[in-house]
């Protein structure tokens, strides 16, 4: 009997509301590796053994993300980041850092925490704008932001990317909840959950 | 709905967001242990109270979970600043004759 881990909304993959077309996809990634970084930034150390490990220093330029090849990295505090990475990589990508770096430092494994999910299509932005006060229009928001905030109540850590998509890193606890939101929330332009696969 | 200036983050969010987090530059005495219960009750429960502008921290929970101090007219609600709790505040409010003459509880 072979047994699967499954991601935390994959009961909702295939769900739809709305008729028509769905232009709105809410698409939960696979599994991937999310870990919590700290340290100092003023620490040039510490910024050039993150690079040496991520291929990017952290930024450091409040609300900002970076990434270099399957790796991400999002600012969430002066001296606090996510790193989001495939999950393949996720051992070895921490074990690395905890070679590389030393003085005051953590680096904390939240994969089981939190999953990552990407909403795209036309309507996408006003599905946001009825679940946060955040202004997330393009001329405060550009793609390469980042930003925690409450999103429909709950927190969630939405990002714009370079295709005018937006990832939104939300709680693993919280994410029946906000998956049943987002349908809620896009059910005028036809919203459809997809998912990424088992392992 | 108060907007709130996050140093951390270096924009306006909305209160919604943040906790209040009580009055600021409360300094824990040095050595407790030879206070008065007097002093102590006066460190750990008496505030100012103030009426106009007032120093207070707040933490930015639903974003960078990091606190900061803010200075607020406590009758219009106007924010006039945020400031980092290592730092002193930009605004002050004018001395008041009671405030002069020591009666104002915990004036440092």
């Amino acid at each position: 009997m072979s047994s699967s881990i499954e991601t935390p909304l994959h009961y909702f993959h295939g769900q739809q509301t709305g008729s028509g077309d769905a232009q709105v996809t809410i698409f939960e990634s696979p599994l991937c590796g999310h870990l919590n970084l700290r340290g100092n930034p003023q620490d040039e150390q510490f910024l050039e053994g993150v690079e040496s490990v991520v291929g990017v220093k952290p930024p450091t330029t409040a609300g900002s993300c970076a990434s270099s090849g399957d790796i991400s990295i999002y600012w969430l505090g002066p001296d606090e980041w996510l790193l989001l990475l495939p999950e393949s990589r996720r051992a070895e990508v921490e074990s690395e850092l905890r070679n590389k770096l030393s003085g005051h430092f953590s680096v904390v494994d939240v994969s089981g925490g939190q999953t990552l999910l990407n909403v795209r299509g036309d309507g996408v932005a006003d599905m946001l704008k009825k679940s946060a006060s955040y202004d997330f229009h393009s001329n405060n928001f550009p793609a390469g932001r980042c930003v925690q905030t409450h999103f429909a109540k709950a927190t969630a850590l939405v990002s714009k990317k370079d295709d005018g998509s937006f990832d939104l890193v939300i709680r693993r606890s919280f994410a029946d909840y906000l998956a049943s939101w987002l349908l809620d929330a896009g059910e005028e332009f036809g919203c459809r959950v997809v998912g990424g696969g088992e392992v | 709905m108060l907007h709130i200036y996050c140093p951390f983050c270096r924009e306006e969010r909305d209160e919604e967001e943040f906790s209040y987090a009580g009055e600021a530059h409360i300094q824990r005495p040095l050595d407790p242990e030879s206070l008065s219960d007097e002093e102590w009750g006066d460190y750990l429960f008496f505030r100012t109270n103030a009426k106009g502008i007032h120093h207070e921290m707040w933490y930015h929970i639903a974003g960078c979970r990091r606190y900061f101090n803010v200075t607020r007219d406590t009758l219009s609600y106007q924010i006039l600043e945020s400031y980092l709790i290592s730092q002193q505040p930009g605004v002050r409010a004018k001395q008041t004759a009671s405030a002069e003459q020591g009666e104002q509880p915990n004036a440092n």
